[in-house]
């Protein structure tokens, strides 16, 4: 439900601004973005135990600078070699800024540096998990249900964005992303974090976007 | 600017192809949490005569309920590693120096630690009371309550057991 509003209201935002801007304004008009790399690509690497779907919005602020939000989810399972079973479900937003190289090369075409800032929770189930008890009892296993984590991640992307037909570009992000936040030890920590990937100080991505410009 | 996107981006692929690699899940963990049991003793002869002893013999431990022997008529014990339950807060052992046999159970609670998916986790524990049938236990003193590994000292017994008189003995009278 909470994705579902998310969407919407960046469609609302979509209809509000997509009036026609003047050339000299500071406002040149908004992007909306759907990443295809990223579904594709977690569904290939995990086996299909990992879902995750990500959209990104920017505004063309002199066609230089693109204040930038990112947002999406996953679902991710995964069962280990000792049959422990995880089940998250969780989302990401990510703030940031690009700044474009080619301001004269016209608003669908840019080569872009950026940051952002990204925020990303889940609530996840594990079961079947072994606990030691060499003595008393061997085969013990135990579920843990109902936990939740949050987690804070930065990121250095560099992106590119090409015209095919007018209003509909693609392109692509490439991140390098670093996690901030860090639990505790013997915390059941969950082990993919939407927007990042694989639970670990650094990690990198690829995004492959469709696009269109209002 | 062109010049200085292309040499970020040249950065940020090199740090890419660093940070790419995904680390491989192997479980080498040994689950090592045992409370540590210390033992004192003082031997009581016919006569009377009370001799204070640092290590036991003829010592036979095991869980009640269990069929495996944590001691099996051990000489020279001068402690023991336990391991507590991790499936209830309630764990009860035997002890038996000769025809003499005791009870203790250990009231605690249970923390997960977990260690990965494949390893799973291990459960430390907290000791809330420790209490004793009194054949051979004369005291119990708890030591540190939390249970973490095997290294530090958790518990200690203080045992009369009648002679003979085991292997290590000092001939201090006085009781601690």
């Amino acid at each position: 439900m909470k994705r579902c509003i998310a969407i919407l209201s960046v469609l609302s935002i979509a209809v509000l601004v997509s009036a026609k801007v003047p050339r000299d304004s500071i406002y040149q008009g908004w992007n909306l973005k759907l990443d295809l790399a990223t579904p594709i690509m977690e569904l290939a690497r995990s086996k299909g135990r990992i879902h995750s779907y990500e959209l990104a919005t920017n505004v063309s602020l002199l066609n230089r600078y693109y204040p930038t939000l990112e947002v999406g989810f996953a679902h991710t399972e995964r069962l280990s070699a000792e049959n422990a079973v995880y089940k998250g479900d969780g989302g990401f937003f990510k703030v940031g800024l690009d700044i474009s190289a080619l301001k004269k090369a016209g608003p669908d075409n840019q080569l872009y540096a950026g940051i952002r800032i990204a925020y990303a929770g889940q609530r996840y189930n594990l079961y079947d998990v072994r606990v030691l008890d060499a003595y008393w009892n061997p085969e013990q296993k135990k579920d843990f249900r109902g936990l939740s984590h949050h987690d804070c991640f930065g990121e250095v992307v560099l992106g590119v964005q090409v015209k095919i037909v007018k209003g509909f570009n693609m392109g692509w992000y490439v991140r390098l992303k670093m996690l901030f936040t860090k639990g505790k030890d013997g915390q059941l920590l969950p082990y993919y974090l939407p927007g990042f990937g694989y639970r670990q100080s650094t990690n990198f991505g690829i995004n492959y976007y469709i696009g269109w410009r209002f | 600017m062109r010049k200085t996107l292309t040499h970020i981006a040249f950065a940020l692929l090199c740090a890419c192809f660093v940070v790419a690699c995904k680390p491989s899940e192997s479980c080498l963990v040994q689950d090592n949490v045992r409370m540590k049991l210390i033992f004192t003793a003082d031997s009581i002869s016919v006569e009377g005569d009370s001799i204070s002893l640092t290590k036991l013999d003829s010592l036979t431990l095991f869980g009640l309920g269990n069929d495996s022997i944590i001691l099996n008529n051990s000489k020279s014990v001068a402690s023991v590693n336990l391991p507590l339950r991790t499936d209830t807060t309630v764990t009860t052992f035997v002890l038996q120096y000769s025809d003499l046999r005791d009870t203790f159970s250990i009231v605690h609670t249970n923390r997960e630690q977990f260690v990965s998916l494949a390893c799973g986790c291990f459960v430390y524990h907290d000791i809330d009371t420790v209490i004793a049938t009194s054949n051979l236990v004369d005291s119990i003193a708890i030591i540190n309550q939390t249970i973490e590994n095997h290294v530090q000292d958790n518990v200690s017994f203080h045992l009369i057991v009648p002679s003979p008189i085991p292997a290590d003995t000092t001939t201090n009278p006085t009781i601690e």
